[in-house]
Parts: structure tokens; C-alpha cells; sequence
């Protein structure tokens, strides 16, 4: 299988998708009245903050999630 | 689609027409003035449903469910009003006898989502012999958001938001994985400007995937969109993630999400 490398890792961990998903979908009552401007601010101030409490956990548990420069994987 | 010109409208401008059409799905005769369906009374009760569901009977009426389990299957009331309307309004006290009627009528079924907009009815077409079920189902309310698009990778991090309008063509995609970007590079910003995060310095990436597959119809199923979606953010964004992970590093694509219409 392409999705589970040769220790049986997930490559892709679509449960984390899954996860945001279900944690999104929360939200459905809350914008159910809003208008299209307050909308889009609310929900990407939403996954703003929940970006930063999450790259903070991360970083508590060890991990350290960065981004390649894309120059080097291009090389 | 665009926007609605109007909070209380139910089309948009493009479509504005459609109001005068019958709610129910695949009828195109004109609903009756006052109505939101055609004379038929199949799709007459499908109005009348939606409009019980903002009575308080309709409440009532879930008592009576929950009631119904801790009830025997004889302990029924022999005598049973001929259709749905009567048993609903016959009493305006809370009845103390299950109400069978109301659960076992094959005439009419509640099913699907109660978000107040889509009301869906199956019955027995009195001219056929096979007992073939024909479902009716009719939407009432507005729809303004098809779907939200979350672009998550697998350390858990959102990458973009966008909001779909409909079951999109790949074009539609392609164009909405554009407008991802957008909302990307602004989390990068914020990324870059909030840690040991590395980035292009020309903020350079991709626009266009060029890709060569035909367009599908709109009808095209959710699934293929996704999967494409998922293919061209892949592409587009191959250039950005990994995650560390204790034993080692560990190449992490991001993946797409899907929440299902927002509808109000």
C-alpha cells in the first residue's frame, strides 16, 4: 500500500482531517445567522487561533512542525 | 450563483425565477399563488409538513415517539384517524396512547435532516400494481453555501478554508484552489512572522496546475472533486510540509477536508 510506509506508518493521518472536520462542523450553529463578511472573519479567526493553540501543543509534545523551503526540496 | 441581493430572498437574481416553480424537486409546474408547491396534493402535503415542523404539535408529536418505546405493540389504539393532518389536529391535548398512526402511516415519512429546509416524503403510486415507492422530496428554505473545503495537513495545522457554492466542475476547483492560495499565504504570513518556519523569500508559488483533464459536469460526484482537490493541493503544496515526528522526519502531505452544505 502507498499510504503505509515500510513500518506500516500512515503517510497520509487523514484522521487528523476527520478530526478538524468534526471540530469545523460545530460551528454550523454558530453561523447559521451570519452574514457572508462575518462569516469568513469568524471562521478563518477560528482556525486561526485553533492553528496556534495546536502548533503550541505540538511543540510541548516535541514535534516541531515546519515548513520545507521549497527551494530545497526542488533541488 | 452570486450572493443575495436581498436577506430574505431565496434565489439569487440568476435564478429568481425558480421561485415561481413548485418546491418539489423534479416538478415543473408553477406553484399555486399562496404556494410554495403545485395543485398536486402529493406535493401540497410536503409544504404542509414543512409548515407543521414550526408548530409546536410537531413537538409534541416527538414526545409521543420516545413514549411509544417504553410502550407494548398492543397496547395501540384501535380506532385511527384516516391521514396525517387529522391525527394532527384532532386533539389538542397530549394524547396518552402511542401514537402508531403517526409512526406507521405508509403515506407519510419524516426522513433526512430536520434543518427546517428539505422535506421528503415516499409513497406507494396508487396506480401501480408492483408497489414501486416513488420519493418526493422538496427543499423550502434558502441554501447558500454548498460546502466549506478545510486543507488540513496530518500534523493537525489548517491550511486554507473555502466555501463551495456548488458541487463544482473541475474548473471550479481548479479556480478555488487559487483562491486557496490566498488564504495560505496569509497563514504563512502569520506563520513566518510567528516562528522558526522557513519560506520562499518571494512568497512564489504556483497559480495555475495545468492540468488536462476534461471538465466534468456539475453533477459529477462529490468524491472525484475531492479526490482531484486533494491531487492539486498536493501539487500545489508539495513544496511546504513536514512534520517532525519522534523517531525521525516524516514527509506529510496536506489533505482535504469536506464539511457538508451549510444550509440557513
Amino acid at each position: 500500500m502507498d499510504l503505509v510506509d515500510e513500518n506500516g506508518r500512515w503517510v497520509f493521518n487523514s484522521s487528523a482531517a476527520e478530526q478538524t472536520n468534526a471540530w469545523f462542523g460545530g460551528f454550523h450553529a454558530i453561523v447559521r445567522d451570519m452574514r457572508v463578511e462575518r462569516f469568513n472573519f469568524f471562521l478563518d479567526e477560528m482556525i486561526r487561533r485553533r492553528n496556534q493553540i495546536l502548533r503550541q501543543q505540538l511543540q510541548e509534545q516535541g514535534m516541531a512542525p515546519y515548513n520545507i523551503p521549497r527551494v530545497e526540496l526542488l533541488q | 450563483m452570486e450572493p443575495l441581493s436581498n436577506n430574505r430572498h431565496v434565489f439569487c437574481n440568476i435564478h429568481c425565477e425558480l421561485r415561481f416553480k413548485c418546491a418539489e424537486q423534479h416538478c415543473n409546474h408553477r406553484a399555486e399563488r399562496g404556494f410554495l408547491t403545485c395543485a398536486d396534493p402529493a406535493h401540497r402535503s410536503l409544504q404542509e409538513q414543512y409548515q407543521a415542523e414550526g408548530k409546536a404539535l410537531f413537538q409534541l408529536k416527538r414526545r409521543l415517539e420516545k413514549l411509544k418505546i417504553s410502550q407494548p405493540e398492543d397496547a395501540m389504539p384501535e380506532s385511527r384517524p384516516d391521514t396525517l393532518q387529522e391525527a394532527l389536529h384532532s386533539d389538542d391535548t397530549i394524547p396518552t396512547t402511542p401514537p402508531a398512526y403517526l409512526l406507521d402511516d405508509p403515506a407519510v415519512s419524516f426522513t433526512g435532516p430536520h434543518d427546517g429546509t428539505e422535506v421528503e416524503s415516499s409513497f406507494t403510486c396508487s396506480g401501480k400494481t408492483d408497489g414501486t415507492i416513488k420519493n418526493l422530496k422538496a427543499r423550502f428554505g434558502r441554501r447558500r453555501t454548498h460546502n466549506e473545503e478545510l486543507c488540513v495537513t496530518s500534523c493537525g495545522m489548517t491550511l486554507g478554508r473555502a466555501t463551495f457554492y456548488v458541487a463544482e466542475g473541475l474548473n471550479g476547483v481548479r479556480v478555488r484552489a487559487n483562491t486557496f492560495l490566498l488564504v495560505i499565504r496569509k497563514l504563512m504570513y502569520w506563520y513566518s512572522s510567528s516562528g522558526k518556519n522557513c519560506f520562499p523569500p518571494n512568497g512564489h508559488f504556483p497559480t495555475s496546475c495545468g492540468m488536462t483533464t476534461t471538465v466534468g459536469c456539475n453533477r459529477c460526484s462529490k468524491l472525484m472533486v475531492i479526490v482531484i482537490l486533494r491531487i492539486v493541493l498536493f501539487l500545489l503544496m508539495f513544496s511546504t510540509l513536514r512534520a517532525n515526528i519522534r523517531n525521525g522526519t516524516h514527509f506529510v502531505g496536506p489533505s482535504v477536508t469536506h464539511t457538508s452544505g451549510w444550509t440557513w
